[in-house]
């Protein structure tokens, strides 16, 4: 028992560095791809309220009322738009869409990393939970992972460890799309049969299988790159219709179907 | 041994200007991304004993992850930074060795010493970041490109921040 004392004595340095570091390594790696619990939550808020006091200094000088004022009026529209979607649908005869769009601002995102976050300046007090998917003048962009009561965290598209479920045109084929952490405009599409053509400027739109988004929102447009063949499949390179390095305003929608959906599959006894 | 409390101020200064400043001042897509807080940790006394400097450097990266949403990447750079100071300085140490609880300033040892241990700390501990934070095999020689040139914008604010600490003790 001595001699062990005098063994960790004798290299506590090197044990507190393998200790410390090993420590660290474990909080990185169960953060890294999909951060949630009570130290994001902390971080958020003290990230959120400086990072809210930054925007609005360097919105003294824009028209930011006006800002926010047009945003509302957008989400408004938007969600009127979204609701005659669903009456003029002949197959639903109760909401299928988003219903619930909350007009939010981006106070703080990333675009240089390979685990990229968004942080905004609405929380659970107004309406924001987690899974609920964002949208960028139309544009898929994110998903909510972690949320206080008046901010919120999401993984954008630009992230390395997310996978989202997409399809190539309206009665496409679905795939994976995913971001390979170096182009902030460029994503892939993956597993789209390779029998299926693919031209220039189709559209990708969300499937709607994850419950995060509505199916048929946008993601972006296959580019002019010929796809890449891999056995019985093609990777198809995508053009994100979300500019990520200016991401100013954000519109978060509910997928009613997704709880619907949970309520299915797991029935209270 | 603790000591004068000098460089533990100027640790305090450097992270709260990288949590509240420079951790906006992000440029070229990631390219130059600062990491000031380590100002402070370059600045600790030559002769704290290096388990003093491991706890310092790993309590100092937990505090910035905890308020920028790191996740464990500053406090694991930091502490194989702590893990390397003791080292560099061996490596660098005058002939005369050093003096009790002196900083590796600008001022005292020269550009050529400060600079040398500077970037040799910033290299470890941005390569260990970008490397961490690339994730993948694919995007690690990228990650290193912006570890050397992220190493050589932050050197940059030390030598500016050492000059600005300069002139003000002159005009004293």
């Amino acid at each position: 028992m001595y001699n062990l004392w005098r063994l960790i004595v004798r290299h506590q340095l090197i044990l507190t560095f393998i200790l410390c570091q090993g420590f660290a390594l474990v909080w990185f790696f169960s953060s890294h791809g999909y951060p949630r619990g009570q130290w994001v939550r902390a971080s958020l808020e003290v990230q959120g309220t400086w990072n809210e006091y930054v925007s609005d200094m360097s919105q003294l000088t824009e028209l930011a009322h006006q800002n926010e004022q047009l945003l509302l009026e957008n989400a408004q529209l938007r969600s009127e738009l979204l609701k005659s979607k669903q009456r003029n649908n002949p197959l639903s005869t109760e909401s299928k869409f988003a219903n619930t769009i909350v007009p939010t601002e981006v106070i703080r995102s990333t675009a240089h990393l390979s685990a990229n976050f968004i942080i905004i300046n609405s929380g659970s007090d107004d309406g924001v939970e987690t899974g609920q998917g964002a949208l960028h003048r139309g544009f898929a962009v994110a998903k909510v992972v972690e949320t206080t009561a008046n901010h919120a965290l999401l993984l954008p598209l630009i992230h390395t460890g997310m996978e989202w479920s997409a399809r190539l045109g309206k009665n496409g084929p679905v795939g994976r799309l995913f971001w390979n952490g170096k182009d902030t405009q460029i994503a892939h599409l993956d597993d789209i049969p390779r029998n299926f053509a693919v031209s220039p400027g189709d559209t990708i739109y969300t499937s709607g299988f994850q419950g995060i988004f509505p199916p048929e929102l946008t993601f972006g447009y296959a580019t002019t790159t010929a796809p890449e063949q891999d056995g019985e499949f093609q990777r198809i390179q995508i053009t994100l219709g979300a500019p990520f390095q200016e991401l100013r305003y954000l519109h978060i929608v509910d997928d009613q179907a997704s709880e619907a959906i949970e309520l299915w599959m797991n029935p209270t006894p | 041994m603790i000591g004068s409390i000098t460089p533990y101020l100027t640790l305090l200064v450097a992270w709260i200007l990288q949590v509240f400043c420079f951790q906006y001042l992000v440029m070229g897509n990631g390219w130059l991304l600062p990491t000031f807080h380590l100002y402070g940790l370059i600045l600790l006394p030559l002769t704290l004993s290096p388990l003093a400097l491991l706890l310092i450097c790993g309590l100092t990266g937990v505090l910035l992850d905890l308020t920028t949403m790191g996740g464990g990447i500053f406090t694991s750079s930091a502490l194989l930074m702590g893990g390397c100071i003791p080292a560099v300085n061996r490596i660098l140490i005058p002939r005369e060795g050093y003096e009790t609880m002196e900083q590796g300033t600008l001022q005292s040892h020269g550009f050529q010493w400060f600079s040398s241990r500077a970037l040799l700390l910033l290299l470890a501990h941005n390569l260990w970041m970008f490397s961490l934070e690339a994730g993948r095999w694919g995007l690690m020689v990228e990650g290193w490109g912006k570890a050397l040139t992220s190493a050589f914008f932050t050197w940059g604010l030390f030598l500016m921040a050492s000059y600005i600490s300069q002139s003000k003790r002159r005009k004293r």
